[in-house]
């Protein structure tokens, strides 16, 4: 009996036991409450796919605002700040021990600190008031002759938050990235120079990112699941929810705006398995574009 | 080794006979040296005060202008010339009385008081002498109440933990001495009268009193410290100590000083697990004049050294000043002003410093007093006003001059213009350069860090006098904006004026040695260990299970409110009708919707948002109201356009507990130094602009304090001032095109696009303050802040009613939101009839005046209970006058309807304003697009809640209004 108890699978159970309470389990309870009415204060009622069908067919804002927000947003967001990320690895592994160390806790600071300390930051300087940084600086160079309201008006909302997102995008694939750069080994570069390899361009194209394959794909998913599940920002940066005739309206506020002010909380959940499974496709495609072939 | 033996033979006594020679010659020395500062000290010299911006006329100046000759020992009483008691209890009722003085010389006068004010509004009196008010001050001259603690112990709250309990004020007789309320001049005023008869006039400005007698009295003659030390032959020095805990105060001059606990476990009283009430919180103890009065009970008499246990930080390492009295008379002259250094922690210090004053004390009971005086900083004070005003003055003679212009480049000869720019910047710097210098004698370390402003304001306007000609595009460094040196400036003022002094204990001792009072680090580590332990208990408070008769409810106000409302609970409402009630704070209204869902909600809950009621209604889980007896006597109290939220198809669902109001506040100064008038209508807000903007100022209006949604409370108003209406009579369409609405949209964003009103303003209290938005709508909140929180523009601003639209018959319609909190039954209450019992005593008029004014006197001023019973309001201790633009107000009090997806029209009519002020699109195409989507909404919503079905109205959705809000306040006939 004992022997038979006595397996290596029982490792597994505090994973297995925290994965299914924490992932597992909200995800179906939000699949199955997607194909309910639930107004959260009485019992949800099963419709079938009425809020797909209504998600589809009905809804204005999510396929006028919404879906083309997210789709901009991530799409200049995901890969800029993934190029960038991986640029300032690049660099910072140029540079000797201290100073790398130090930059490279400036550089991850503000994906930390994102959500309120940052944008206490940004609305400071975006302000429309005459007193904010920006707009103080614009009056006194006669720039402009009255303050510009960045965060207010639909025409520099999206734009401040594509801003304000790539100043916090040096995150955990950051840090990957750096690390799978400074663990490759220095004499393969010794050994493409003695084979005739000219300059630091080929340097990164053939043996850097080759080299480093698994933490560039670890950063690309990491990329696209954090622009995707980005909400807060455009909400936090114009004060509202809805954001000012929808200009800054991702997915996640979608959600939020259904399930905690308008209390359909079957139909947030039927538009956050909608986002679930745009996630999937995505990180799927990126696997397939990086990922190791073999 | 010599030296010791010699003190060895010495007798005990001789010794302290000996110590006491030694300490009078060091008291003589000090106070010489005191004097000494204080004749440098340019702050006092009398030549600077005729400089001030004070009256000519204030006591300030005049006490000094006369050659001193002060008879003794003369009381004269003269009682009314009325023979029966009056009551003075409307402004300007008046009492005679008539004098004869022998003597000619300086005089005090008291008076006889019975105070007979319901509320907490302080007395005020006009003096007048001859027909004359001898000085300024006498103008309104207030008469602090003494508000005297219960004598048993604290009240507790059934957590175990101490309650600030209600303190009474004192009904009989007092003979109060009249001197200058705000304590700029500590002592009593005095009045120079020749020989011959007088005639004196006390009238009321503020409040209602019983004046009697009018006692005329010599000035009494106070020594100094050494003076008093000689005419003593006693030289006994107490063997005992004796504690005084600063809780056991037995009355207090303000209604509002309060006592809260503290971490230490050394404190008078201190328990681990209860909150235990061992401090005076210098907060509540700050503004001039504040007394607290101590009994003592002394049982050896000698002399004592007097310490106190004490923590300032208020004002950065500058002193604060307290007058300390025993048994109502100053021992000695030092007394006056005692300083209390600025120190972080709280420390134990005795009066006197290293060669601490000795105090005689007989036996028997004795009075001690501690009274905040501002008197040494008087002089500062007022320079620093005068300072600021002529900066204020300077910058609008700029602004004349260069008609507002934003354009930096544009070069300037000022000095052609204003010739003497250059001699009064530098007349200012040289004067807050005397003022740091003043100051900073008070101080105990060089620069301190409260008059760092002081230094910037300094070197912002040298940095204006290197380039004279660049003033006019350098105000924010003079006047305009948050950094500037007027500002700069007048927030130095205001702190100087706030000297608050945490107390925890007093001790008279003489050879007795002090207590430790500081706790050891290690002790303190023990305590925070003890304290995360019991953390995990139940704390005071939280939401616990209760019995099945108890009436549970959640309440969404601070914890302060809660205490006092409890107390009230047990004492009144529970023995009245036998329902045991428990309150539990409810920190976000969002846990009711949850707890709701999972039935584990309470029976009542109090201070939720003034939609939430329906958001429950229309899902089934709130009571209609108006099923219950005695609902129409208490929606009588309210004004019926609040209602207009809780009103669901037939029923009422909740009732408002609390009340905003939206009305127009205005700098009285600026605003009538430009002689405009203040807007009725929003026309007459459109013909001020010009001016405003002249000036570089404007006028503020709530939208712009919304960031990027524009809820209803900022734009209905020009949704009802129009005529205009938000859904059809059925419910089932918006009307927001509707061509009342394009009117008033068109109001809406023209005061934004053509009229250049600010689009975006975080925080209107700042501008206000500034001046720079010295005219605006805002609301309660605003109030709050500027009554509270902006002492240097007190007496200096007003409020008056909302700007509305004039109608053909001569009326201006002023609708605004007042919508603020509210209370509801929850459907799955077991205890409805007890839930209605509850909120009907509540609400009822006695019990809301009852609460306001017991949250006040435990808390505060600033605990203002904005109570939505209108006659409960009235009642509140605010002034008359702003009582009265606030019920005006009310008359046109309205929220905005609710209907199923009405939150789109929000939306939409936001969304529009964008539109409209960003983007140029023309109103009407506007609203009709708005109108579509939110139509949309509407009917998706009405076919939820089944009012539609398959596009087809299947029930009519009634829609209330201000119009037929009346209907649905009747109580459903009983069948």
């Amino acid at each position: 009996m004992i022997r038979r108890m006595n397996s290596p699978l029982w490792f597994l159970v505090p994973y297995v036991f925290l994965f299914i309470v924490f992932i597992i389990i909200p995800v179906v309870l939000a699949i199955g409450l997607s194909f309910t009415y639930f107004n959260t204060i009485e019992f949800p009622e099963f419709v079938g796919l009425r809020n797909y069908i209504e998600l589809l067919t009905r809804d204005e804002v999510f396929m006028q605002n919404v879906l083309p927000n997210t789709i901009r947003f991530s799409f200049i967001v995901g890969p800029v700040g993934y190029l960038m990320s991986f640029i300032l690895a690049w660099m910072l592994a140029q540079i000797p021990h201290r100073p790398r160390t130090l930059f490279a806790i400036i550089l991850y600071s503000p994906s930390m600190t994102a959500g309120i300390a940052m944008t206490v930051v940004w609305t400071v300087m975006f302000s429309g008031n005459a007193t904010g940084y920006i707009n103080s600086m614009l009056l006194s160079f006669g720039i402009s002759q009255e303050p510009v309201q960045f965060l207010t008006s639909p025409d520099f909302l999206m734009n401040i938050m594509i801003l304000v997102s790539l100043w916090g995008s040096m995150g955990v694939g950051f840090l990957a990235m750096l690390a799978g750069i400074l663990n490759i080994d220095q004499s393969l570069y010794e050994a493409a120079y003695m084979d005739g390899m000219k300059n630091r361009w080929q340097e990164i194209f053939y043996i850097t990112i080759p080299s480093m394959k698994p933490q560039m794909l670890f950063g690309a998913v990491m990329a696209v699941v954090g622009t995707f599940q980005v909400g807060a920002i455009g909400v936090q940066l114009s004060g509202a929810n809805p954001t000012p005739q929808n200009a800054g309206q991702l997915i996640v506020n979608h959600i939020e705006d259904f399930g905690f002010i308008r209390y359909l909380m079957g139909y947030a959940s039927a538009i956050s398995v909608v986002l679930l499974i745009m996630i999937y496709v995505i990180s799927k495609a990126t696997f397939q574009v990086l990922g190791d072939k073999e | 080794m010599g030296g010791e033996i010699v003190i060895r033979r010495f007798q005990r006594k001789q010794v302290i006979t000996g110590i006491g020679i030694a300490l009078g010659v060091i008291a003589i020395f000090t106070f010489f040296v005191l004097n000494l500062n204080q004749s440098q000290d340019p702050v006092i010299n009398n030549n600077v005060v005729a400089n001030t911006s004070v009256p000519e006329d204030s006591f300030a100046i005049r006490r000094d202008q006369f050659i001193a000759k002060y008879p003794e020992e003369i009381r004269i009483v003269s009682e009314p010339n009325r023979q029966d008691v009056v009551l003075l209890s409307t402004t300007n009722d008046r009492v005679e009385y008539t004098i004869e003085i022998r003597e000619e010389g300086w005089y005090q006068i008291a008076l006889e008081v019975e105070d007979k004010t319901p509320t907490l509004l302080t007395n005020r009196i006009a003096l007048q002498i001859n027909g004359e008010f001898p000085y300024y001050e006498t103008r309104s001259i207030s008469l602090p109440a003494r508000w005297n603690m219960p004598q048993a112990d604290f009240p507790l709250d059934r957590y175990g933990n101490e309650v600030m309990p209600i303190a009474q004020k004192e009904s009989s007789k007092q003979e109060v001495i009249l001197k200058d309320s705000t304590a700029l001049t500590s002592e009593p005023f005095r009045f120079y009268f020749t020989p011959g008869p007088h005639s004196l006039s006390v009238s009321v400005v503020q409040g209602s009193l019983s004046p009697q007698s009018l006692i005329v009295q010599s000035v009494p003659v106070v020594l100094t410290y050494e003076e008093t030390i000689r005419n003593f032959q006693e030289s006994r020095i107490a063997d005992s100590i004796l504690t005084i805990p600063a809780e056991d105060f037995v009355a207090k001059s303000n209604p509002s000083t309060r006592l809260i606990s503290i971490n230490n476990p050394l404190a008078t009283s201190y328990d681990t697990r209860q909150l235990q009430l061992s401090v005076v919180d210098g907060y509540s103890f700050r503004q001039g004049g504040d007394t607290i009065y101590y009994d003592i009970t002394v049982e050896e008499a000698g002399w004592y050294n007097l310490s106190i246990d004490y923590r300032q930080n208020y004002l950065m390492q500058m002193p604060v000043f307290r007058e300390i009295r025993i048994n109502g008379e100053l021992p000695f002259a030092e007394m006056q002003w005692v300083p209390f250094h600025y120190s972080n922690n709280f420390q134990l210090e005795t009066l006197g410093g290293d060669d601490p004053y000795w105090f005689y004390l007989e036996a028997g009971s004795h009075e001690l007093s501690l009274r905040t005086v501002l008197e040494p900083y008087r002089n500062s004070y007022h320079k620093i006003v005068r300072v600021m005003d002529e900066i204020t003055e300077f910058s609008l003679e700029i602004k004349r001059l260069t008609g507002n212009t934003q354009d930096r480049f544009r070069n300037w000869k000022l000095e052609e213009f204003i010739p003497d720019a250059s001699i009064r910047i530098q007349g200012w710097i040289d004067d807050i350069q005397e003022i740091e210098d003043g100051l900073g004698q008070y101080s105990n370390v060089e620069n301190p860090g409260e008059l760092t402003n002081l230094d910037i304001a300094r070197r912002q306007l040298e940095t204006l006098l290197e380039d004279i000609d660049d003033v006019p595009n350098q105000l924010l460094l003079l006047s305009d904006g948050d950094a500037s040196a007027a500002q700069l400036l007048g927030t130095t003022a205001q702190v100087l004026l706030e000297n608050g002094l945490d107390i925890e204990a007093f001790y008279f001792s003489g050879n007795e040695p002090l207590p430790r009072t500081t706790a050891f680090p290690w002790t303190l580590a023990w305590e925070e260990v003890k304290r995360f332990v019991f953390s995990f208990g139940d704390q005071a408070y939280g939401v616990t299970e209760v019995d099945e008769d108890t009436l549970e409810i959640w309440v969404n106000y601070p914890r302060q409110y809660i205490e006092i409302l409890q107390q009230q609970i047990d004492q009144s409402f529970t023995p009245q009708t036998g329902i045991e009630v428990q309150l539990s704070i409810m920190p976000d209204e969002n846990k009711l919707i949850l707890a709701n869902a999972a039935n584990a909600g309470p029976d009542v809950a109090l201070g939720v948002n003034h939609w939430v009621p329906y958001e429950f209604a229309i899902r089934g889980a709130s009571l209609d109201l108006r099923q219950f007896n005695g609902f129409e006597e208490t929606v009588n109290q309210f004004a019926p356009g609040v209602m207009i939220p809780y009103a669901f198809e037939e029923g009422i669902f909740g009732l408002p507990a609390t009340q905003n109001f939206w009305v127009t506040f205005y700098r009285t100064d600026i605003i009538d130094s430009l002689g405009l008038p203040v807007p009725q209508t929003w026309e007459e807000v459109i013909e001020i602009l010009p001016e405003l903007q002249r000036f570089g100022m404007n006028y503020y209006h709530p939208i712009s304090m919304f960031g990027g949604f524009k809820p209803f409370v900022a734009t209905i108003p020009f949704v009802y001032q129009f005529d205009g209406q938000l859904y059809t009579e059925n419910g089932m369409q918006t009307l927001l095109n509707s061509d009342e609405n394009i009117l008033g949209v068109q109001m809406m964003t023209e005061l934004f696009t053509i009229y250049n009103v600010p689009k975006e303003v975080p925080n209107f209290y700042n501008h206000f303050r500034t001046g720079l938005l010295p005219i605006g709508i805002s609301d309660l909140s605003s109030y709050l802040q500027l009554t509270i929180a902006a002492p240097e523009i007190a007496g200096q601003w007003q409020i008056a009613p909302h700007p509305g639209v004039l109608q053909p018959d001569g009326t201006i319609t002023r609708y605004a939101a007042s919508g603020a909190q509210s209370t509801m039954i929850l459907s799955d209450t077991t205890m409805p009839d007890e839930s209605w019992a509850f909120i009907e005593w509540f609400m009822e008029t006695q019990n809301q005046v009852e609460f306001a004014y017991r949250l006040q006197t435990a808390y505060g001023t600033e605990f203002l209970w904005n109570t939505a019973n209108l006659e409960a309001f009235r009642q509140l201790p605010l002034p008359a006058e702003h009582i009265d633009v606030i019920l005006a107000q009310w008359e046109y009090a309205m929220e905005a309807s609710r209907i199923p997806g009405y939150y789109m029209v929000e939306r939409e009519l936001s969304n529009g304003w964008n539109k409209i002020v960003f983007d140029d699109e023309n109103p009407r195409i506007t609203l009709d697009n708005a109108v579509r989507v939110a139509n949309r909404e509407i009917v998706y919503r009405m076919e939820e809640f089944g009012y539609v079905d398959e596009g087809i109205v299947i029930k009519p959705y009634r829609v209330p209004t201000i119009y037929n809000i009346g209907e649905w306040l009747t109580e459903h006939p009983n069948d």
